[in-house]
């Protein structure tokens, strides 16, 4: 369970004034989740994924992992937490091959050996397997290939299922939690590659996997049958649990986002 | 991605087109060998050279003209096949093979790591003259400078008249007793010159008082420090910090009223009071008449390394007057150029 | 056709030896720009520092592998200092390397006694036994021919090369080779993934410039000297050969994706740069044109290649 509490960030706009990012919100994610973040650009989705991740310090708050009572900056706690932002290939490497962003996750927190082979047979069989186990057979077909001959959908799959398996691949394993960050993962995406991506989403959220994923397409919410948490200037706005989505929620939240703009 | 069977045809395509483009390449001097076979009575003259640069022109035209003079003229009486690395002495040792396999009868190696690349690919193959090397012994291609025979090599050499160079010193001072030395450690031609002037100073009575510099900025300090340790005159060897820094040193020495003696020409125009030069045009002379009496079937290990003494003597009118030096009658007759002079300047042939 | 033959053997012969002698330079190229994206000037200090590391070795009589070793290690050192100057003091690429060359031209004239210019003419060195191997061949089986082959010497110089490129295969293709070649590609997203990228520019540049200190080191011994200004051209010469050899490559549509591809890709450019110069200097009827030629054929190799390939297509 992550509890977050009257969470503060605060940034300086263009002309100088400060501009809340976030502005007392406050947020619990138990584990298992699948918890879409929406909102209108400007409404703090991606400077709370920042936050989770670690990138930035909030100015205020509480954020509480699990039973680790401290609000410890995310790099001391014993968790795993992979953000896919939302131009993932921002944090690839185009020329190497889908083979080595695997081993780059595996090698996550500890030091490269120059006498071990990078790429072994086993090593292939083992992310071959995985990536079958992802369904995504396509995908295992083309771990010796460079990133950069994927198509753009397939990237963001892979780099999606990538971050995904970080747990699986690294020391993670043994962390007390596990978390994954999405940020638009399908914004950039033809209707058929989104249908795989959330496919994939699904699959991982059946899993048992955490997922905080943050879109402004209500379309991607509703499809995944998730929570929605709606969030405006900072605050979280609405909650609807998963539960309660039904064929006549998609208005409210239109509704509930069109207000936001009234009051924009 | 390609096939397979695609992939091979295409490799086979451009297999071939790599090979004959070197073919074509080649085509054009197996044309030149074929047209020699003919006529196998001339001699081939390969030079292999460094490239541009001012002082090398000079010695590469005169060497042509002294080859001229001497009855070889090029597309005539023989063929001179000159090559030159263009500045990158990693193509040296190309340029030595290439020269090799032209069947040149003697190579001619300009400069001194050209020299060596020679050696090393052509010795014992082709006879070797080499030219524009200051210290042949160091660079290792002779082993004195009476050479020894069956050595294959032999040349000229550039190093400067040291010897002249101090005594006109004593000639222009002969009261002088400590000669300043200014000089960067760091550099290989001065620290030769260094060795070499010092037993020929204390054969003279001289006594050498060095100052060290490390950049250009260092000169006029070590200019002052040897006008304060009472030196009667400076010598600026061809270190080229000291060079760059010139002028600094004339500074210090028209307010101290220190002669400057200078190793070479330029330097005294530049406003150094005189020097004993070497003249390139005669080296370049003298390297072709080496490559005739080789080609004439001397052994090129019993023709000792040639160097000159400086013959020609040059001297700056201006630079004495702010020396506070004054030029005797007897100098001034022997000067090949006079620099600064109030009238037309004096030339000999 | 014979003189032909001979002439074409020969420029093959010289240009494949030059290739082999030059090919460390190639493989350092590869390391620091095509797989730490470091255009590291460096090596043209590190260049003449493994030749004059082993002129002073070979002439005071340690054996040629001493020198090849220690030739090396000093390039190491040269390549340390270019990257503590890169990341500790934030210098930029360039002019880090610019200063370790530049540190490095007097460090040299230093290590050569105070001297510009050492020469290796008369001592042993790594190829005197190949060459006494090869003149006996000469004797034995062609010495009526106005031919130079050096089959002795080539084998000589590949077995170098070979090693060469096995150590380099073998550490690119290691662990630490995909974090080096994935701080050459996104630095940022190696920091982003809670990795310091200072420590591993530092060790790939060390490892460069090992390759370019061992080039020195065969080059001085295969030249016959050692010179300070030998290290000028000698970036442009191996980034010529890893560019052709690239181009070379991906016309001929074989992946690159490998580190074994890549450095193959880098010697055989390399070589084939070499054959095209010594071909350009058996040629050169004028004197002053070498580099012209050089050019003009690297163009036309590309240019007939070109060709060639939109035929195949348009059939």
């Amino acid at each position: 369970m992550i509890q977050i509490t009257d969470l503060r960030k605060t940034f300086s706009g263009q002309d100088g004034r400060a501009v809340a990012a976030l502005d007392g919100l406050s947020l619990t994610i138990n584990k298992g989740d699948l918890a879409v973040l929406m909102g209108p650009n400007g409404s703090g989705k991606t400077t709370l994924l920042r936050i989770l991740d670690g990138q930035l310090l909030p100015d205020a708050g509480r954020i509480v992992w699990g039973n680790s009572a401290a609000s410890l900056p995310v790099s001391r706690l014993k968790v795993s937490v992979a953000h896919v932002p939302q131009d993932p290939s921002a944090l690839a490497f185009p020329e190497m091959t889908l083979a080595e962003h695997l081993l780059w996750e595996e090698l996550n927190g500890r030091m490269p050996r120059f006498w071990r082979r990078g790429i072994t047979a086993r090593r292939l069989e083992k992310y071959r397997m995985l990536l079958e186990s992802y369904g995504v057979p396509a995908l295992a077909e083309a771990l010796p290939r460079p990133l950069n001959t994927l198509s753009a959908g397939w990237r963001q799959i892979f780099l999606v299922l990538v971050s995904a398996m970080r747990s699986e691949l690294s020391r993670d394993r043994d962390a007390s939690f596990d978390l994954l960050l999405l940020d638009e993962p399908t914004s950039a995406l033809d209707a058929e590659n989104s249908r795989l991506c959330l496919e994939l989403i699904k699959r991982l959220h059946g899993e048992g996997r955490t997922i905080v994923l943050a879109t402004h397409d209500p379309e991607v919410a509703l499809s995944l049958r998730a929570r929605i948490c709606i969030l405006r200037s900072g605050r979280l706005v609405a909650d609807i649990p998963a539960a309660e989505l039904r064929e006549d929620t998609l208005p409210r939240i239109r509704a509930l986002i069109a207000g936001l703009e009234a009051t924009l | 991605m390609f096939g397979r069977t695609k992939s091979r045809r295409l490799f086979n395509d451009h297999f071939l087109t790599v090979v004959l483009t070197v073919a074509a390449l080649t085509c054009s001097c197996s044309r030149a060998r074929e047209g020699r076979s003919q006529e196998t009575r001339i001699p081939v003259i390969g030079v292999a050279t460094y490239g541009a640069h001012p002082i090398l022109d000079v010695i590469a035209d005169a060497f042509k003209a002294g080859l001229r003079a001497r009855g070889y003229e090029d597309g005539k009486s023989a063929r001179i096949l000159w090559k030159s690395v263009e500045g990158d002495v990693n193509l040296a040792s190309a340029v030595a093979r290439s020269l090799v396999e032209s069947n040149a009868n003697v190579i001619v190696s300009i400069t001194t790591p050209v020299s060596q690349a020679v050696a090393r690919v052509a010795r014992g193959k082709v006879p070797i003259v080499f030219c524009g090397v200051t210290d042949p012994i160091g660079a290792g291609l002779v082993s004195s400078w009476e050479n020894t025979p069956g050595s294959g090599i032999t040349g000229t050499s550039d190093r400067w008249p040291y010897a002249e160079q101090l005594d006109l010193i004593k000639a222009i001072v002969p009261k002088a007793r400590r000669v300043g030395f200014p000089y960067n450690a760091g550099e290989a031609n001065s620290r030769y010159a260094l060795e070499q002037i010092l037993p020929l100073a204390a054969a003279r009575g001289f006594e050498i008082v060095p100052a060290v510099v490390t950049s250009m900025a260092d000169v006029r300090r070590a200019a002052e420090s040897l006008a304060d340790r009472g030196v009667d005159a400076i010598y600026v060897s061809s270190d080229n910090t000291v060079m760059a820094g010139f002028e600094a040193v004339l500074k210090v020495a028209h307010q101290r009223k220190i002669p400057v003696i200078v190793g070479e020409s330029a330097n005294v125009e530049r406003g150094g009071l005189a020097t004993y030069s070497v003249d390139y045009r005669r080296l370049g002379d003298a390297t072709a008449d080496l490559v005739v009496r080789v080609l004439k079937g001397e052994d090129p290990g019993r023709i000792p390394v040639v160097t000159f003494h400086g013959e020609q003597l040059y001297l700056n009118e201006e630079a004495a007057r702010r020396m506070g030096v004054s030029l005797s009658p007897q100098l001034r007759a022997k000067a090949f150029k006079i620099y600064g002079a109030p009238a037309a300047s004096r030339e000999h042939p | 056709m014979a003189d032909l033959l001979l002439a074409i053997l020969g420029v093959l012969d010289s240009g494949v030896m030059q290739g082999l002698v030059f090919a460390g330079l190639a493989l350092s190229v590869v390391i620091s720009l095509l797989v730490l994206d470091f255009p590291d000037l460096s090596i043209e200090g590190t260049f003449p520092l493994g030749a004059a590391v082993a002129a002073v070795l070979l002439t005071s009589g340690e054996p040629p592998v001493v020198a090849l070793v220690a030739a090396g290690v000093a390039g190491a050192c040269g390549g340390l200092l270019t990257g503590a100057v890169h990341v500790r003091f934030g210098m930029s690429k360039l002019l880090s390397g610019i200063c370790t060359a530049a540190i490095f031209y007097t460090l040299n004239m230093w290590i050569m006694g105070g001297r510009g210019n050492l020469p290796v003419l008369d001592v042993g060195s790594y190829f005197t036994w190949a060459e006494a191997l090869d003149a006996s061949l000469k004797q034995r089986w062609y010495s009526s021919l106005n031919a130079f082959f050096h089959p002795a010497s080539i084998l000589a110089g590949l077995l170098v090369v070979i090693l060469l490129k096995g150590a380099s295969d073998f550490l690119l293709g290691s662990e630490l080779g995909v974090v080096l070649r994935g701080i050459g590609q996104n630095e940022v997203a190696v920091r982003q993934r809670g990795r310091r990228t200072g420590v591993y520019k530092v060790v790939g540049l060390a490892l460069s410039n090992a390759y370019a200190g061992i080039a020195g080191a065969v080059a001085a011994q295969y030249q016959g000297f050692s010179d300070v200004n030998m290290g000028i051209g000698v970036l442009v010469l191996g980034l010529a050969g890893v560019i052709l050899g690239q181009e070379l490559f991906a016309r001929l549509g074989i992946s690159l994706a490998s580190p074994q591809a890549t450095t193959l890709a880098a010697l055989v450019g390399v070589t084939l740069h070499q054959v095209i110069l010594a071909a350009a200097l058996r040629a050169g009827t004028p004197p002053t044109s070498l580099r012209l030629l050089a050019g003009v054929s690297l163009v036309a190799v590309m240019a007939l290649r070109r060709r060639r390939r939109a035929l195949t297509f348009s059939w």
